[in-house]
């Protein structure tokens, strides 16, 4: 049995035995209930929101009254649901148990017959194929038969039949065959006789057929064995090659088996009993071990419909399939020929009698076993839970009768387990519920009445108010006929006035009487004052009879007054109510004391609120003052901002005119040198017409000059070493022409092109001279050049102002999509004179990826390649390598400027994007131009990183392909709102940020 | 499981893991020694092969060196510079760092007599002898200094004899090492139960592909029978060296199948081309067209092993296979024997030198030399055989006492070099130990195999082989008979066994599927 299961148990009946309890409380009457919580109104003037209960005042007896009839029938059910929960219990694992058992057994059993028929085939299998490694050796035996090889060789072929009708005796079961070298079958033999025909001793049908497979191998000098299907039967062939000592082929010689009753017995005979054999071609059963009832024997079971045997590559398959009303459990397995095809199966059968025999003893023990378990369970649970619930059943009925409020019941229980000392516990607990109710009673009283004028007290701030409530407070909960508060007012001794007085007017002549008790230092209870010797001259000076009880008021030892109650009868005050009055009279004391306080704050509170509007004004002052200079702050970094700007377009403006003026400069010069050329085409014109040429070859010259035109813009001009060599090759070719040397010259000046048209030149002028030729052609080149020349300084010139006419779009430019690699070149056209005319130079390396367009503003982005690009040539001192790297990932877009320069030391690095942060010389620079880049990139939603160490620093600019987040602000109002004005950092002493 | 053991087992010690962890192969023999520089035998080399990585290893199925523990090379443009950077962070089995060191160690023990680890015994010295330095430039680059442009030099680096050995288990263990490997291969060495077992576990700390089956054991088992009864009864999952016999039944069995490497290894008739009267190329073509090769290559192969007519497998790059043959021709045999003048009965006989045992080139060498005792008697050539053990039966050849003398060679390193110089340049014919048995010297052939050497251009040694190919068929050092083909037989549930040319396991891949 389970320890933890009973326990469970039990605690979940507790608990359904716990509300069954509560549904019985609320059916109890409700009168009672109210009743007991009924206010008593008007006994404590002052509260409205605590009403004490009435059986406050009633003292200690019967306070619970709860109703509950035992009920007889819930006994017994505590029993019974004891027993039922430890006999589920006991049978829950036992049921499991048995369930697993059982299952287990099955699976056992089962799987056991699966393997053991496995095993069976495993083993069947091995021998077979035993046996078909004996046919093949008995096979190679014959083919290195000397006598049978002799007679072959011999070609004396009865002395071969005779020879292999001898060997065919030793196994009579078996086919010989022999066949010459080109697969004649030239004898056959079986059981020691031999016939080319031979039909009888069941040997019939085994035959291979013509042109076998078999025996072309083994003419092939193949040696095999094979299972094959002959005439359906199965049938082990080996064939080999027969040859003499030199190799030559004689023939082949061919051993057949037939897998008959033989093979499956012999089989079946290695396996053992219970163990059957049978053999199928195809999936046909052929032979089997299987006897029917009558001895006679089976083919053997058919294969079950659908059954598929797993194919060949090893696995067998088990199959449950019946004999003659026997159930087997057979596995079957491949028999496959050499070239592992399948022919057959094979397949071993276990019988499954003994096992069904012994599966179902195993269940029958465990049914019975199952059966004598759960009739002890249930002996044992119902034992057990009556000796538990016995002692229980006592304590219930103690527990209930003390809840009924007889606290004098015993409860008879004194078992040494838990439940007796629960009982002994209850036994403790009734005693001191009993002491603690009757004190209690009596302590609530006065709690209440404490509580009362605390109460009173402590929410009123008029001193008047607060003693008069006091007074009748008192006076009511005493029971007095008369009560007075005197306040002590001077020192040494002190003056005593009434200040309250309650009931009896006698209490206000009671001053007197006040100081007396003032005298004493302490509370004074007397039965009747008149008699009283500190007291009596007062007393009756205020003509006060009776008992009286009077306390001082003291705060913090100090004196501040006395209350005095009398009764004016007979009957006296006790000590009890002398201790109230005292807790009353601390509780006066101090709301005396808290009404002094009030009037003093007032007094205070009204000279603190002048001091406050003065120093309010002073404040008004002064925030006007910093708000002006904040203005001014903020004009003073807008002009900061422009003047970066303007220090940018300053850069920009020496670039461009740098670059725009070379080209300039170049033209105006070549259009100087044109005006000559003209000129000395002139004279070549007419040095040409001088000439007298044909005019079909003067159309035919020009024509040539024509179509070389294009080319001689761009021709280039040869060396001088190139050029005397032109020459010398001209001249031999000019040889014996008028004026070759002189043409041959102006040629050279022409270029390559010169000597590729001096053949056609030649041909032009026949006999006459070549020069003026030659001339023009020098001429015509040199204007085709100037003109090439022109035009690409032209070409330059107009780059450079497309490039400054995109750059320059700066701030109106409106949110579009931005080829990052077209602004990045446009930055580098612009400083491109700060890239060349540094010391040695900056070379700059592009390793541009494929970007996709960004949305951004173009103006501002370019602003931003402006100033990393500008910040990196200065870092080098205008020498070195930038290398500008892009690259898209995800959905940003990065561009990374790289300088060769000395780095940023990490602590300048921290800070180079805050404004006005500069390590430049003052004056050379705001401190701005990082820090509007952070901006501009941040306003475009992206992010910079700077990653710097000496010779390489590298700024990486990250921005989204979407662009900005919406509602975008202009960038300076950006900018300049965002910075902390009141903290901007100082210009920084670091100057070595190079 | 017990019943899964063969009967002639042991059972002093369970196998390690259970059948799903461990792949078990049988052997016919048991390995010498597992230190790579001293052994030279198959059984030994294949298991150097598992537990240690070489600077490049060969292909799975081919011989071509692909990346091991050098992740590229260089050579220098005069082909006498070999630089190899290797793979970063990897470690030995037993925590050594691999790197340059080990690597200039692991040679240098083997070439440098007076290296402390060097021992007597070591036996490649030789054929590293073209190595004049290897040197480590910084911590994962080796250079080596050869002494002449030697093209097959990085097919030699993957061979079993260039493995890398962690340098702090060779100094602790110094002679004994060969008996407590430490590599960087698939495997990692356990335990050597000599004569018979080796066991080797996943090495986790592989660089490549971790091995798929956790234990490797590798049984010696010398029966061939004994070793077809352990692999039908599942005990062995692999078993090498089948006997030609046991085809039918491996391709008869079901839960059995043969795994073979395509041919890669050659056999041939040797004749000693420097004594009369095999001297006279004619009567060597003579024996050539005298046998039956094509038969009996069939009938000793029985489908293993395909007729040869040449020194190299066709898998290796460069064999070539329009070379003038011999084919079986008694008649023409005849007249090239009245040609040179043989005197028929009245000449001495040739001596036959033939191994006594199998080997895997060779199933029966005794039966093979009988028929070409045979075949040259129908000619009218006298042989005798001398069969002698296989050590005898090598002596005998590398001191020159044959006529004839039935050979072989496996394809070490995948290189035409390996078969056509190491069988057939003059550079081996002297020495001790000769391995040009034929003792063939032909200046021509010398020096197209020498250009072969000196060049890495691939396409130019082709043409350059083809011409000694060609040569090697005018002259007839050799008959050539067969290349055989690696046979193992494995059960049908091992996948991914892979048998290599060089008639080795490859088992990284294998596993045991159910």
């Amino acid at each position: 049995m389970s320890p933890r299961a009973p326990s469970g148990k039990s605690s979940r009946w507790s608990k359904t035995s716990k509300v069954s309890r509560t549904s019985k409380a609320s059916k109890t009457p409700p009168s009672s209930g109210d009743n007991r919580f009924k206010s008593s109104s008007g006994n404590l003037r002052a509260s409205s929101m605590y009403r004490p209960p009435e059986w406050l005042g009633r003292g200690g007896s019967a306070i619970w009254t709860l109703q509950t009839p035992v009920q007889p029938q819930h006994r017994s059910g505590l029993r019974r649901r004891l027993s039922i929960a430890l006999v589920v219990a006991a049978l829950a694992p036992l049921i499991a148990v048995s369930f697993v058992a059982a299952a287990l057994i099955f699976s056992s059993v089962e799987q056991g017959i699966r393997f053991e028929a496995e095993r069976g085939l495993q083993v069947a299998r091995g021998l077979f194929l035993g046996q078909v490694q004996d046919v093949a050796a008995g096979a190679s035996a014959l083919g290195s038969d000397p006598e049978l090889l002799a007679a072959r060789a011999s070609g004396n072929s009865l002395a071969a039949r005779a020879r292999l009708g001898t060997l065919s005796t030793n196994t009579p079961n078996a086919l010989f065959e022999l066949t010459d070298a080109t697969g004649r079958i030239v004898a056959r033999c079986s059981r020691g006789s031999c016939d080319e025909m031979l039909t009888g001793a069941g040997r019939a049908g085994l035959e291979p057929a013509e042109r076998s497979p078999v025996i072309l191998r083994a003419l092939d000098y193949e040696r095999t064995v094979s299972v094959e299907n002959a005439h359906d039967r199965l049938v082990v062939r080996a064939a080999l090659p027969l040859t003499d000592a030199a190799l030559r082929l004689l023939g082949s010689v061919v051993v057949t088996v037939p897998i008959d009753w033989t093979v499956v017995d012999r089989l079946k005979g290695a396996l053992g009993a219970g163990r059957e054999v049978v053999v199928y071609v195809g999936r046909e059963p052929n032979s089997s071990t299987f006897m029917a009832a009558t001895g006679a024997r089976l083919v053997g079971p058919t294969l079950p419909q659908g059954f598929q045997v797993a194919g060949p590559g090893g696995a067998t398959s088990v199959a449950r399939v019946e004999v003659d009303g026997h159930e087997y459990s057979v596995a079957f397995g491949q028999l496959q020929d050499v070239n592992a095809a399948s022919v057959g199966l094979l397949g071993v059968a276990v019988d499954r009698e003994p096992l069904a025999v012994a599966l179902s003893r195993g269940l029958w023990t465990l049914a019975l076993g199952a059966a004598v378990t759960l009739l002890l369970a249930i002996l044992l649970s119902n034992l057990l839970s009556r000796r538990m619930t016995k002692p229980l059943q006592d304590l219930h009925a103690g527990a209930l009768s003390i809840a009924r409020g007889d606290l004098d019941t015993s409860i008879s229980v004194d078992t040494l387990d838990e439940i007796g000392d629960l009982a002994e516990a209850f036994r403790i607990m009734t005693r001191s519920l009993k002491e603690n109710q009757e004190g209690l009673a009596a302590r609530v009283r006065e709690l209440v009445t404490v509580h009362q004028v605390g109460r009173a007290v402590s929410t009123v701030v008029d001193l008047g108010q607060v003693l008069r409530s006091v007074v009748t407070e008192v006076l009511n909960v005493l029971g007095g006929k008369t009560a007075a508060i005197a306040l002590a007012i001077g020192a040494d001794p002190p003056e005593f006035v009434v200040r309250a007085v309650a009931g009896d007017e006698v209490g206000g002549r009671l001053g007197r009487l006040a100081a007396a008790v003032s005298a004493l230092g302490r509370a004074r209870r007397t039965p009747a004052v008149e008699a009283d010797p500190q007291l009596m001259d007062a007393a009756l000076h205020a003509g006060l009879t009776g008992p009286v009880i009077a306390a001082p008021l003291t705060l913090k030892e100090r004196l501040v007054g006395v209350i005095v109650i009398g009764r004016l009868g007979e009957v006296p005050f006790g000590e009890a109510d002398l201790r109230l009055l005292v807790t009353f009279a601390d509780q006066v004391a101090t709301a005396i004391e808290n009404a002094r306080l009030y009037t003093e704050v007032r007094a205070f509170s009204e000279v603190l609120e002048a001091r406050v509007r003065a120093r309010t004004a002073e404040l008004e002052r002064a925030n006007s003052e910093i708000e002006r200079t904040l203005r001014e702050l903020g004009e003073a970094q807008g002009q900061l901002i422009h003047s970066e700007k303007m220090a940018g377009l300053g850069m920009l403006v020496a670039g461009i005119a740098h670059e725009v003026n070379s080209p300039a400069a170049a033209v105006q010069g070549l259009v100087d040198a044109l005006s000559e050329t003209v000129r000395r085409l002139g004279h070549s014109a007419h040095a040409l017409s001088a000439l007298g040429l044909p005019p079909a070859s003067v159309a035919r010259f020009f024509e040539l000059i024509d179509g070389l035109l294009p080319e001689m813009m761009s021709a280039p001009l040869l060396t001088s070493l190139e050029a005397r060599q032109q020459v010398r090759r001209l001249k031999t070719a000019f040889l014996g022409a008028d004026g070759a040397g002189e043409a041959a010259a102006m040629l050279a000046e022409v270029g390559p092109i010169g000597e590729r048209v001096a053949p056609e030149l030649r041909a032009l002028v026949g006999d006459k001279s070549l020069a003026p030729l030659a001339g023009y052609l020098r001429e015509v080149a040199f204007l085709a050049r100037t003109a090439g020349t022109i035009r690409t300084a032209i070409g330059a010139i107009r780059r450079i102002v497309g490039a400054l006419k995109r750059y320059s779009r700066l701030d109106e430019a409106p949110l579009e999509r931005v080829d990052v690699h077209a602004g990045i070149e446009d930055t580098l056209v612009i400083l491109s004179h700060q890239l060349k005319y540094g010391e040695n130079g900056v070379t700059v390396k592009r390793s541009f990826g494929s970007l996709p367009a960004v949305t951004a503003y173009v103006g501002e982005l370019n602003q931003v390649w402006t100033n990393l690009i500008h910040n990196a040539i200065q870092a080098m001192d205008g020498r070195g390598e930038i290398l500008i790297e892009t690259k898209s990932e995800n959905r940003d877009v990065i561009v990374a400027i790289e300088d060769t320069g000395p780095g940023i030391p990490a602590d300048v690095a921290s800070r180079i994007f805050e404004p006005f942060f500069t390590t430049k010389a003052k004056g050379e620079g705001t401190g701005l131009g990082l820090s509007i880049c952070a901006r501009i990139v941040e306003k475009h939603g992206g992010t910079v990183r700077v990653d710097s160490k000496p010779g390489r620093t590298r700024f990486e600019v990250r921005l989204p392909v979407e662009g900005p987040p919406p509602a975008p602000q202009p960038i300076e109002e950006a900018a300049v709102g965002a910075w902390p004005m009141l903290d901007v950092s100082p210009i920084s002493k670091a100057k070595d940020r190079a | 499981m017990l019943g899964a053991f063969p009967l002639g087992c042991k059972m002093a010690q369970p196998l390690p893991g259970g059948p799903a962890d461990r792949l078990v192969v049988a052997r016919s023999t048991d390995a010498v020694s597992l230190d790579p520089a001293r052994t030279s035998d198959l059984e030994s080399l294949e298991v150097a092969e598992q537990v240690y990585s070489r600077l490049v290893r060969f292909s799975p199925g081919r011989l071509e060196p692909e990346p091991d523990l050098a992740t590229s090379w260089t050579v220098s443009a005069d082909g006498t510079v070999w630089t190899f950077e290797l793979r970063p962070h990897l470690v030995f089995q037993d925590g050594t760092p691999v790197d340059a060191e080990a690597v200039v160690f692991s040679f240098e023990r083997q070439i440098i007599p007076e290296h402390p680890n060097h021992e007597p015994d070591f036996v490649w010295t030789r054929a590293y002898h073209n190595i004049r330095r290897v040197r480590a430039d910084g911590p994962l680059r080796v250079q080596f200094e050869i002494d002449r442009p030697y093209a097959p030099f990085l097919a030699n680096l993957a061979m079993g004899p260039a493995a890398i050995v962690s340098p702090t288990a060779v100094k602790k263990w110094g002679h004994e090492f060969g008996r407590h490997p430490i590599g960087a291969g698939p495997y990692r060495f356990v335990e050597w139960i000599p004569g018979d077992r080796i066991t080797l576990e996943r090495n986790p700390t592989y660089w490549d592909q971790p091995a798929r089956t956790r234990y490797l054991v590798l049984l010696a088992m010398p029966d061939s029978k004994q070793r077809m009864q352990a692999l039908e009864s599942g005990a062995a999952d692999v078993i090498q060296q089948l006997a030609p016999d046991d085809l039918p039944l491996v391709r008869l069995h079901p839960d059995l199948r043969l795994a073979m490497a395509p041919a890669a290894l050659v056999s041939y008739l040797a004749m000693n081309t420097q004594r009369r009267p095999l001297n006279d190329p004619r009567i060597r073509r003579a024996i050539a067209h005298a046998i039956r090769t094509e038969a009996l290559v069939k009938l000793i192969y029985q489908g293993l092993g395909i007729p040869a007519i040449g020194p190299l497998p066709p898998n290796v790059w460069g064999a070539r296979s329009d070379v003038v043959t011999y084919p079986y021709d008694p008649a023409k045999a005849r007249a090239l024997l009245a040609e040179a003048g043989w005197q028929g009965d009245r000449e001495a006989p040739l001596k036959l030198f033939a191994p006594s045992s199998a080997s895997q080139y060779m199933p029966a060498p005794a039966r093979v030399a009988d028929i070409i005792k045979h075949c040259l008697a129908e000619v009218g050539i006298k042989v005798d055989v001398i069969l002698s053990d296989p050590a005898d039966h090598q002596r005998a050849l590398w001191a020159g006492e044959h006529d004839l003398a039935l050979h072989g060679w496996f394809n070490d390193n995948g290189d035409p070099d390996s078969f056509l110089y190491t069988l057939l340049d003059s550079d081996n014919t002297t020495g001790t130990r000769p391995s040009n048995i034929a003792f063939y010297s032909n200046g021509w052939f010398h020096d197209v195999i020498g250009m072969a050497q000196r060049t890495t251009d691939r396409t130019e040694r082709e043409r350059l082989y083809s011409q000694a190919q060609a040569i090697l068929a005018i002259d007839v050092p050799w008959v050539p008979l067969a290349h055989s083909k690696v046979v193992f037989a494995e059960r049908t549930n091992v996948r991914g066994l892979v048998v290599q040319p060089s008639a080795m396991g490859l088992y990284r891949f294998a596993e045991r599927v159910q």
